[in-house]
């Protein structure tokens, strides 16, 4: 059990006590798609690139297997995955127009929808170091090493984006 | 407000989360390190192959040099840029093929006068620019290097579509074999070899623009990491190396009148390649 409450924190284990790639899989899976839901703001994508993750984890074998912090090493795979996506599709859009697709959402959110929808006006810099710091508990370096920004940079999204989403979430108050 | 709101929203979704079968995922992981391993066994009885039929043919063993086994004390220099359109100073730098953090990185080493892109390239211009990037656009020669994990191979000239990508496996030998057949706007003008290089076994191919593709701005040929890239240039020569099971391409842009002395830098950064694994 500690074991376990060890990784579900997200912290470095020592060698003996290296979870399998099941456990980290049982014990991370959730958490790390709901963070991606809320760095991508799209249910399907970021349930996608949570399980890519997994597969590069899978094939790397025992490359994984000495990682010191699987689910950083997942997260961080599968924000790299989103962040060339999305450049893809940004190259892709220069050539021809994007073609629009809905957002699919979880079933059963109910009230805590509007979060969801408000990240999602937000700018993509800004959504990402909010999900990253509120949903993934990471610090700003921590952000800043991961999406590759300097850490200035990561604060003034942060500020940006918090004041950006309290709006938001107040205007969806007063409409209830 | 907001925070508590996000936590509560985390708490919810978590608990309303799907949880997918392991299994599938453990097995397409399997599968992908198959095809890795078989890929690197194939291109090595490939390189040995060659190298026993010139050994038999030439007597000389020097005729392809051994695979090295790779460097455990690699030089590293400083992270890559990325694709800023800015100058580099001389020295060594880290470039990152691929998002999959277990892939290799490459450290490559340039000498002054190189820019940041996708990959580090170097080019002059008719008329002084405000900056590299508008630079870019009076180009009247270039030169180019890329390393990447490529996803796709553009199968139709001037389209940067990803309608006409043929999806590469994550092998050596399936990157091979769809850059032996490309039927974009490039073709090959040499039969490509098995040879070793870059501490890895590896095959060469040089392409240039097919003629209905020549002068088209949209001339892309690979899906890579960082998207669509490679083309534009009169001469590509393409590397792809097959290191420990992860396939990576380098690609050698030329095009223009290239003075002799930037082509000895573009063929001294390539040959100063190196890929190791981060531990």
């Amino acid at each position: 059990m500690a074991e376990k409450e060890t990784l579900a924190l997200g912290r470095a284990v020592p060698s003996e006590a290296r979870a399998s790639l099941e456990q980290v899989f049982e014990l991370s899976y959730r958490r790390l798609a709901v963070q991606l839901y809320g760095v991508v703001g799209n249910l399907p994508e970021a349930e996608d690139l949570v399980q890519e993750a997994f597969v590069r984890a899978a094939a790397a074998g025992a490359r994984f297997r000495r990682v010191d912090n699987p689910e950083a090493w997942l997260r961080r795979t599968a924000i790299n995955l989103h962040r060339n996506r999305w450049r893809k599709v940004r190259n892709f859009h220069r050539i021809r127009p994007r073609l629009e697709v809905p957002p699919a959402d979880l079933p059963g959110l109910d009230e805590h929808l509007v979060v969801v929808e408000a990240l999602r006006q937000l700018p993509v810099g800004q959504r990402e170091a909010v999900a990253l710091h509120y949903l993934a508990d990471l610090q700003v370096a921590e952000i800043a090493n991961l999406v590759g920004v300097p850490e200035g940079t990561v604060k003034s999204r942060l500020m940006r984006g918090r004041e950006a989403l309290a709006a938001l979430l107040s205007e969806e108050s007063d409409h209830e | 407000m907001s925070e508590l709101k996000l936590k509560g929203f985390a708490e919810r979704a978590e608990e309303r989360m799907p949880l997918p079968d392991f299994t599938a995922l453990s097995d397409r992981g399997r599968e992908l390190r198959h095809r890795r391993q078989a890929a690197v066994a194939g291109v090595l009885a490939c390189v040995l192959a060659v190298a026993g039929i010139l050994v038999v043919r030439n007597d000389s063993p020097k005729a392809v040099e051994p695979v090295r086994p790779p460097d455990n004390t690699p030089v590293r220099g400083p992270e890559y840029p990325g694709p800023v359109m800015e100058d580099l100073e001389a020295g060594t730098y880290e470039l990152t093929p691929s998002p999959d953090p277990v892939y290799p990185r490459a450290s490559i080493t340039l000498p002054e006068g190189w820019n940041a892109w996708e990959g580090p390239n170097r080019f002059d211009v008719n008329e002084p620019a405000a900056g590299n990037e508008e630079a870019l656009e009076e180009i009247t020669w270039y030169v180019g290097i890329l390393v990447v994990e490529v996803y796709g191979v553009q199968t139709r000239p001037c389209s940067g579509s990803s309608e006409n990508v043929e999806t590469v496996e994550p092998t050596a030998e399936s990157l091979v074999r769809a850059i032996r057949h490309v039927r974009g706007g490039f073709r090959m003008t040499e039969t490509p070899e098995p040879l070793a290089t870059f501490g890895y076994p590896a095959t060469r191919f040089r392409l240039i623009p097919t003629d209905g593709a020549t002068g088209c701005e949209d001339n892309l040929f690979i899906t890579a990491a960082n998207g669509v890239v490679g083309g534009y240039a009169d001469i590509e020569d393409v590397w792809v190396v097959d290191v420990d099971g992860y396939p990576v391409l380098i690609d050698s842009q030329l095009s223009g009148e290239v003075p002799p002395a930037v082509q000895d830098e573009l063929e001294a950064a390539v040959d100063s390649i190196e890929f190791h694994f981060e531990e």
